[in-house]
């Protein structure tokens, strides 16, 4: 191996380890050996839809929205113009690429031939071929997929919420971009982004299957540089106010019924990374004891016919920003929306109960424990958890830890007036005769 | 390679198996009940109502928030409904996943008998439904399920990818059980009562086919012994089951429109293959068909990916599926609306050239490693495990995923000409996008 140090992490409870190393390149490794076919490996970017680079503001450059993402597209081309699915094809793994709003990433599962495999995936990521031409015929696929989630009731209802929760921050804006910010990315914005962002420094390694740090080591070293990389450049910081922008908005789209997502916006996001991972663990168990469908919530809109079966509801964080959101079907949002507000009103007089955050707490510790009976699900939490600044592990103690009080604090702060928004999909005429435009309120 | 595991199957009764697949390689277990019945339009869609019913309450757990209280007593126990086509067949699987003892947390490990509870829960769901004092379910319940089931009828239309398949599905088939919505319609839907609900329940009690599969720790002895202890009223009589209608071409290809407005036009074609899962076919034959199609639509490098999206830029997804028990071949794809002749051209194109022989030895060879791929990784998880080995027991194929392998290894270039050359066309839907813009594209994105 390349470098002899290396760090062993342990959970005897669940008789997990995993290795973790940093490659001379700067690159940060984790490979949990797994006796299963499937190896995963993911490398994790530290770049997506809502980072900029941070700069003096007169030197600054303009990033049209959905570059992240444009860029994840691109990595696929090869130098000599060829693909590079066909590399992974030709022995049988299967590549695939996502972005989110605050990373992006490039993985593969394969069953054999692995170490050729991770070479195709460190080729991938170490190398951006674009030409005018490569750009424009991509801006028409990516253009279909803008269409296709356009055309989505549910994720147009999930992304007005976004808007109304967030005055500034670009978590408000799509990953994809829109078919007019697009337009406007070229082969040069693209290579900016890249040189800054696609560094060893800047990236995290995941790798699980039946397979040694070593062995791992000794690809990377075929491949990588063996001096330092550059870091990356700072990301700009967000401001954003305590409140949400708007507390209701509404489009009118093809759709059954009406559909609604309500968001509850928390305004104090730590900014610790061990922190925000509390924060993330509290949130999951909070949402769960508020909204979970053997709790009071659901059964009263679900048994009095006020909602239609199947209402989800999930929280997320991140820099900057963190949220809860609860979608479902129902004839009469607002109605939901009243009875929310008057459930939350209720708990702030009666209580949380204790015994809720028991059961949700077993529900936390039921889903990660469930995550280590796949490859795939090991490679990426372990390379969100490294992205993030946490390890993987330190998931158990908190849960162990967390107390009922903080999760009363933890509500008490959040669930208030000027927190909410409601977001509502109405469903337009079947054939409009012109008036086929989505009218906007209050926008 | 890792082993694969196979199952020890057990009569338990004339009309119900039990499938044990022991393995220690996973955290979590797995029990799964499936019920199979002839696809019919009446009677499939009470079925679909009936689970909802029997979801929402029973005996011992009078409310829907009092069974998945139960679930999370179980540790965070999950329950999952499917409810789908089996070739000419509705299979409706009710699965159970809850975590090994082994891995709760120490206080709790040995205190509670997971699998147990999860049995007792499924036949509490199942054979023992909240009745009123006649005997029937109850009228509130089944009348908020209806309402339900025609909601999510109405829904279909909000994922315009799903629906469009099932569209193109329901005109290439009208008229056999596999072309049947198992929902229903909202109207039939409206007129159900109650008293038929319950009768539907009574007949399902006492007629029934039911495979149970189970992966996990747990011996065969304990898991036989925990079902005859909470099933042990239930002996219901075996349905046959018809096989499945082979389904041929029209002498022309049949073509419909329909509008919506929305913003991208979905284009699904189907081509008819002449075979069923009962036509008789060596190993090798049926591991073609399933090489052809991997080249074909499947695989990241596909024909139609690289055509269609990589060369012509016509979308985003443009995908095949092939259906090993009804012999039915689908391309679905989202495009322009005033592109569609265009897609529609490019991807007869493909298909033809293969069945005229253009097939490269290098995409035969890349489908099949990518076929080996997925096949290994089903002792993977134990919801892959059960899905194949559940498609074996209805098929009456026994062959283990290796042996799949092995004939996929065998097939040759022109084994998989011959599978293209079995497939004629048959259907073609568009779903015609009649929005003309997508919505307004939010201006001043950048970060100045």
């Amino acid at each position: 191996m390349s470098d002899a140090r290396f760090t062993i992490h342990t959970c005897p409870a669940l008789g997990e380890v995993y290795y973790e190393a940093t490659h001379p390149s700067g690159l940060r490794v984790l490979v949990c050996p797994k006796d299963l076919s499937a190896y995963y490996a993911t490398v994790g970017v530290r770049y997506g839809s809502m980072d900029l680079p941070d700069a003096p503001s007169k030197s600054r450059q303009t990033y049209p929205m959905g570059v992240a993402h444009f860029l994840e597209h691109k990595l696929f081309e090869k130098e000599d113009g060829g693909d590079a699915d066909a590399d992974f094809a030709a022995i049988g793994a299967e590549v695939n690429a996502f972005t989110s709003y605050d990373r992006t990433a490039y993985l593969f599962s394969c069953t054999d031939r692995f170490d050729e495999a991770l070479s195709h995936l460190l080729r991938m990521v170490s190398d951006l071929t674009v030409t005018d031409e490569s750009v424009s015929r991509e801006r028409d696929i990516i253009a279909e997929e803008i269409r296709m989630n356009a055309d989505s009731p549910w994720e147009r209802c999930y992304a007005e919420m976004l808007r109304a929760l967030y005055h500034s921050h670009r978590v408000r804006e799509e990953i994809c971009g829109s078919e007019v910010s697009i337009g406007r990315i070229t082969p040069a914005v693209l290579r900016r982004i890249f040189d800054a962002f696609y560094t060893p420094a800047n990236m995290v390694l995941a790798v699980s299957g039946r397979i040694t740090l070593e062995a791992v080591m000794a690809v990377l070293d075929a491949h990588l540089p063996a001096t330092p990389s550059p870091v990356p450049p700072p990301l700009r910081p967000f401001g954003e106010p305590f409140a949400v922008a708007q507390e209701r908005v509404s489009v009118r789209m093809q759709a059954a019924k009406p559909l609604f997502c309500i968001g509850i916006k928390d305004g104090t996001v730590p900014s610790d990374a061990r922190e925000i991972l509390r924060r993330d663990l509290l949130m999951t168990v909070l949402c769960e004891m508020l909204f979970s469908r053997s709790g009071d919530f659901y059964s009263e809109l679900f048994e009095s016919g006020l909602v239609s079966p199947g209402m989800s509801y999930g929280s997320s964080i991140g820099r900057g920003f963190g949220f809860y959101a609860l979608s479902g079907e129902a004839d009469d949002p607002d109605a939901v929306m009243a009875a929310f507000r008057a459930y939350i009103d209720r708990l702030h007089t009666e209580g949380l109960s204790e015994e809720e955050f028991e059961r949700s707490r077993r529900i936390l510790y039921a889903d990660y424990v469930t995550g280590f009976d796949s490859t795939e699900d090991i490679a990426s939490s372990l390379c969100n958890y490294a992205l993030e600044g946490v390890e993987l592990f330190d998931f158990l103690p908190i849960v162990e830890d967390m107390t009922f009080a903080e999760v009363r604090v933890l509500f008490a702060d959040t669930f208030r007036e000027g927190q909410y928004v409601l977001s509502v999909v109405e469903p337009q005429d079947e054939y409009p005769n012109e008036e086929n435009k989505e009218e906007k309120e209050g926008m | 390679m890792i082993q694969q595991v196979l199952p020890q199957h057990l009569r338990l009764s004339e009309a119900v198996t039990l499938h044990c697949i022991p393995t220690d390689r996973f955290k979590t277990a797995r029990l799964t009940v499936y019920t199979v019945a002839p696809a019919d339009s009446r009677l499939s869609p009470l079925s679909t109502l009936m689970y909802g019913v029997l979801r929402r309450g029973s005996e011992a757990y009078p409310r829907l928030a009092l069974i998945n209280r139960r679930l999370d007593e179980l540790y965070g126990t999950t329950l999952t409904i499917r409810n789908y086509l089996y070739g000419d067949n509705q299979v409706i699987s009710l699965t159970a996943e809850m975590l090994e003892d082994e891995f709760l947390p120490a206080a709790d490990r040995g205190r509670m008998d997971i699998l147990g509870g999860a049995v007792d829960l499924l036949a509490q769901i199942l054979l023992h439904p909240l009745t009123d004092e006649a005997g029937l379910l109850r009228a509130d319940a089944v009348d908020k399920e209806k309402q339900a089931l025609c909601d999510s009828i109405r829904a279909d239309r909000n994922d315009t990818r799903s629906y469009s398949g099932n569209r193109l599905r329901s005109l290439m088939c009208e008229g056999e059980p596999y072309g049947l919505s198992l929902s229903g319609s909202v109207e039939m839907i409206e007129g159900v009562t109650a008293a038929e609900v319950t009768e539907h329940w009574r007949q399902f009690v006492s007629h029934a086919r039911c495979e149970v599969f189970y992966v996990g720790r747990a011996t065969e002895d304990t898991v036989r012994d925990h079902w005859t202890r909470a099933f042990a009223d239930w002996n219901p009589t075996p349905i046959d089951l018809p096989p499945t209608v082979l389904h041929t071409a029209p002498a022309e290809v049949s073509r419909v429109d329909e509008d919506m407005p929305v913003a991208q036009g979905k284009l699904c074609m189907g081509w008819a293959g002449g075979f069923t899962a009962h036509t008789p076919m060596s190993g090798r034959e049926y591991a073609a068909l399933l090489v052809f199609n991997e080249l074909f639509g499947v695989m990241q490098t596909s024909l139609l990916f690289r055509r269609v999206r990589g060369e012509l830029g016509l979308c985003y997804y443009c995908e095949s599926a092939l259906d090993m028990t009804k012999g039915i071949l689908w391309v679905s794809c989202g495009i322009r609306p005033d592109r569609r002749s265009e897609a529609e051209d490019a991807i007869a194109a493909e298909i033809r050239a293969v069945q005229g022989g253009e097939v490269s030895a290098n995409d035969v060879a890349c489908a099949k490693a990518s076929l080996e791929n997925t096949y290994r990784q089903i002792a993977d998880s134990p919801c892959s495990m059960e899905a194949f080995w559940f498609g074996r027991v209805m098929d009456g194929l026994s062959d283990t995923p290796e042996e799949v392998m092995t004939h996929i290894r065998a097939v040759t270039d022109e084994d998989v000409v011959e599978a293209a050359r079995r497939f004629a066309p048959d259907t073609v839907y568009f779903l015609n996008g009649t929005r003309p813009d997508a919505p307004d594209a939010e201006e001043d994105d950048d970060d100045e």
